[in-house]
């Protein structure tokens, strides 16, 4: 009886660190596709994001399950709900990262008018903020998972930065207005991946140590 | 072994005290019918002599009530008997012991009353008058005996096994602890009768550690190999746990801990590769090129009967590299070459079609000369640089002084200074000797200068000083010329690689220029230094 419940949980767990990789490999590629303006990479994205979905609606379904039938407790129970709550973070992730695409499919064809500096910073630091946070999880590490934390205020500041650039260029011409907005909606995509991200990083603290944001919960 | 030993030891005895016991109520039962026919018999004697009247006044004097005496007439018929009324009793004549007596004066019998358990005997002797007087005493039966101990022989049987029990087990125990106690390493045998048993338990003792040390260098080997190699090595099983992260794996996937039994998702979560690991552990040999942390690896996945699979990751950077470069390369070299070819070809034909005006055939020899010089410079430096490749390099090494060939060079390109109104200074100190191959050296000064001269300014100068530096010769050109941009510099070395493509047409040249000159600087170990400016020059050193 337990065996096949720890074997489910094990399936779980690779599932979830799946669905983990392609939101990972979703972001990746949509800020090369933002960085670079290929349409076609862009494209792709937007067409993998089914498989983000539908792997999210198996996790759930498998989550419900477990808890139904085996009506786990400690240690699995957090494990089962740390999954349920992970993945509501990894797919708005894969949803922005969606976001990120079909805004950067838009600007493909124009030149950007920024010297995009703090945009590829952002995308770098949020895009490891979330390969670290999968990686905590994976490997169950509590100091990886704290680092990503602590990394939020980084991706913050760089939005702040962003921002004031832009209204600097939108002040000296009006007409770079629209694309400032373009580009002021993708810095904020990254700075919520960022935020889905440290979302990840407190649901594997809770797993681990059964606290979230500091007060005990299970 | 207790219960063995108890089981013997309590058989042993309980059969002993068993015969024991029969034996003694046998001879219990004996010696006690002995004594009692001999008391009946010297009790009947005491009458032997008396009449039939004299023994009825004796008895009636003497108690013999612990005895049954009895007279029979010679008839048969009883005619007294101190525990019976004697008239109640049958004829006695068919008596064995009344029998014997009338016949030979005195008989004896013995008869078992089957239902007490208790035998009777009996003697009879004849009296003087032809009476027959007969003693008969009860004594109990074998059986009887035995019946009457059997309570007895339980008690001690009961004895005798618990002290069985109790024996065989300080026995087992006494019999075991040196056999336990046992040293392998000095097999001094505790018993004799283990010394065989010994002797093959120290000889499979020292073929086990063998065995074991054996495989301990083989694993210690395989391990070192796996861990020195710079390849990544995983093992899965088949239910995708790890079994083995080599040293290469770890530090590509930077992996912490050894690994074993977590799932393979720890190590890396790549769609692409677990998909590689699943087909492979399904029994397929599977080969993929994946990028990995900006390298590019080559994985196999090759499965393992029985185990699982293994994957190699091997960088193959390097030589996708170097493939990317021959291919260039050889595209290159074509190009370079059929540029001229056509050319000559074009005009060639120009010629033999006699399309070709009179006045202008001259010019189109010339340059048909002009293309075929161009070509064979082309193979020239290709051939050089091929066998610069090769590592010809350290034939025919001889004292070269560095002033005579930037002179000599000086002169060649007398020409091409002239056209451009460049100036060549040279600053050349005394003695700047290096012992190298002469025409290596006329080459990497040739090509430098040469550059120096092409890449300047209408009334550009070129400065090259040859100097001894903390004991190395220094060579450096600088001109004044175009320069180079930033992006570019690291380029330029390339075999036809050129900055500014349009120029080259005009400016002639092959493109291996200063591919040549990194050659020749890579075999004397010299170091090249650029130092460039856009629109201001370009200053190149050589270090040997």
């Amino acid at each position: 009886m337990r065996n096949r419940f720890d074997a489910q949980l094990n399936k779980l767990n690779n599932s979830l660190i799946e669905m983990g990789a392609l939101v990972e490999v979703a972001i990746g590629n949509a800020t090369h596709a933002f960085e670079t303006q290929d349409a076609e990479l862009a494209k792709t994205v937007l067409a993998a994001d089914d498989l983000v979905d539908t792997k999210e609606r198996d996790i759930e379904a498998r989550c419900l399950k477990l808890l139904l039938s085996q009506q786990p407790v400690a240690r699995d129970l957090r494990q089962i709900s740390t999954a349920l709550k992970m993945i509501t973070d990894l797919e708005r992730i894969g949803d922005h990262a969606i976001d990120i695409c079909e805004l950067s499919l838009f600007l493909s064809d124009q030149n950007y008018i920024l010297n995009p500096e703090n945009i590829p910073v952002m995308a770098s630091v949020t895009q490891k903020m979330v390969t670290e946070s999968i990686d905590a999880f994976v490997k169950k590490d509590l100091k990886l998972a704290k680092a990503v934390i602590a990394r939020d205020d980084v991706v913050d500041e760089l939005f702040g930065k962003t921002k004031t650039e832009l209204i600097k260029l939108v002040h000296s011409n009006a007409d770079l207005g629209e694309q400032a907005f373009d580009l002021l909606q993708i810095a904020k995509y990254y700075e919520r991946i960022g935020d889905h991200a440290v979302n990840v990083a407190e649901w594997v603290i809770f797993s681990i140590t059964g606290k979230h944001k500091d007060t005990q919960v299970l | 072994m207790k219960k063995k030993i108890f089981k013997n030891i309590a058989l042993v005895s309980s059969v002993c005290v068993l015969l024991t016991g029969v034996f003694l109520c046998l001879v219990f039962y004996f010696q006690l019918g002995d004594v009692v026919k001999t008391e009946l018999q010297n009790r009947a004697n005491a009458y032997i002599d008396f009449s039939y009247e004299d023994v009825e006044n004796s008895l009636a004097d003497v108690d013999e009530s612990d005895i049954r005496v009895t007279l029979v007439a010679p008839n048969g018929t009883v005619v007294f008997d101190n525990t019976a009324n004697a008239t109640t009793l049958e004829n006695h004549t068919d008596r064995i012991e009344i029998k014997e007596a009338l016949e030979s004066g005195s008989g004896q019998s013995s008869r078992l009353s089957q239902t007490l358990g208790e035998e009777t005997y009996y003697y009879a002797v004849k009296l003087s008058d032809g009476y027959i007087l007969r003693t008969a005493k009860t004594a109990d039966s074998v059986l009887a005996v035995f019946a009457r101990n059997l309570l007895l022989f339980a008690l001690i049987m009961l004895a005798v096994l618990t002290l069985c029990y109790c024996f065989s087990a300080r026995l087992a125990k006494r019999i075991v602890a040196p056999i336990n106690k046992i040293n392998f390493d000095e097999p001094n045998t505790v018993y004799d009768e283990l010394a065989p048993f010994m002797r093959t338990i120290t000889s499979q003792r020292s073929q086990i550690e063998k065995d074991m040390q054996a495989l301990r260098a083989r694993q210690d080997t395989i391990n070192t190999i796996m861990d020195n190699m710079s390849e990544g090595a995983v093992l899965v099983d088949n239910k995708e746990n790890l079994l083995y992260v080599n040293k290469g794996a770890k530090k590509l996937f930077s992996f912490a801990n050894n690994g074993q039994g977590q799932n393979l998702r720890a190590l890396f979560r790549d769609a692409e590769l677990l998909a590689v690991a699943k087909s492979t552990l399904s029994g397929e040999h599977c080969e993929t090129n994946r990028n990995i942390g900006g390298r590019e690896y080559q994985i196999y996945g090759s499965p393992v009967a029985g185990v699982g699979a293994i994957l190699l990751f091997v960088d193959v950077t390097e030589k996708a590299k170097a493939e990317k470069l021959r291919r260039e390369f050889s595209a290159n070299v074509s190009h370079e070459l059929k540029t001229p070819l056509t050319s000559i070809a074009g005009y060639a034909e120009l010629l033999t079609n006699g399309v070709a005006k009179q006045e202008d055939t001259a010019g189109f020899l010339q340059k048909i000369k002009a293309e075929s010089d161009r070509l064979s410079q082309l193979v020239e430096d290709i051939m050089l640089l091929s066998g610069l490749d090769e590592g010809q390099a350290t034939a025919n090494i001889e004292s070269v002084e560095l002033a005579k060939v930037a002179y000599e060079v000086k002169e060649l390109l007398a020409k091409k200074t002239e056209k451009n109104a460049v100036k060549i200074n040279i600053t050349a100190a005394d003695d700047v000797i290096i012992k190298a191959n002469y025409s290596h050296m006329h080459q990497l000064l040739f090509n430098l200068m040469e550059n120096a001269v092409k890449y300047n300014k209408s009334g550009g100068t070129v400065e090259v000083s040859i100097q001894q530096k903390n004991g190395h010769p220094k060579l450096t050109v600088a001109d004044t010329g175009i320069g180079i941009p930033t992006a570019e510099q690291a380029r330029i070395f390339e075999r036809f690689y050129r900055v500014d493509k349009s120029r080259s047409k005009t400016l002639g040249g092959t493109g291996l220029g200063l591919a040549i000159v990194k050659h020749i600087c890579m075999i004397y170990e010299a170091k090249i230094d650029v130092k460039s400016t856009e629109e201001k020059g370009t200053k190149i050193s050589v270090t040997f």
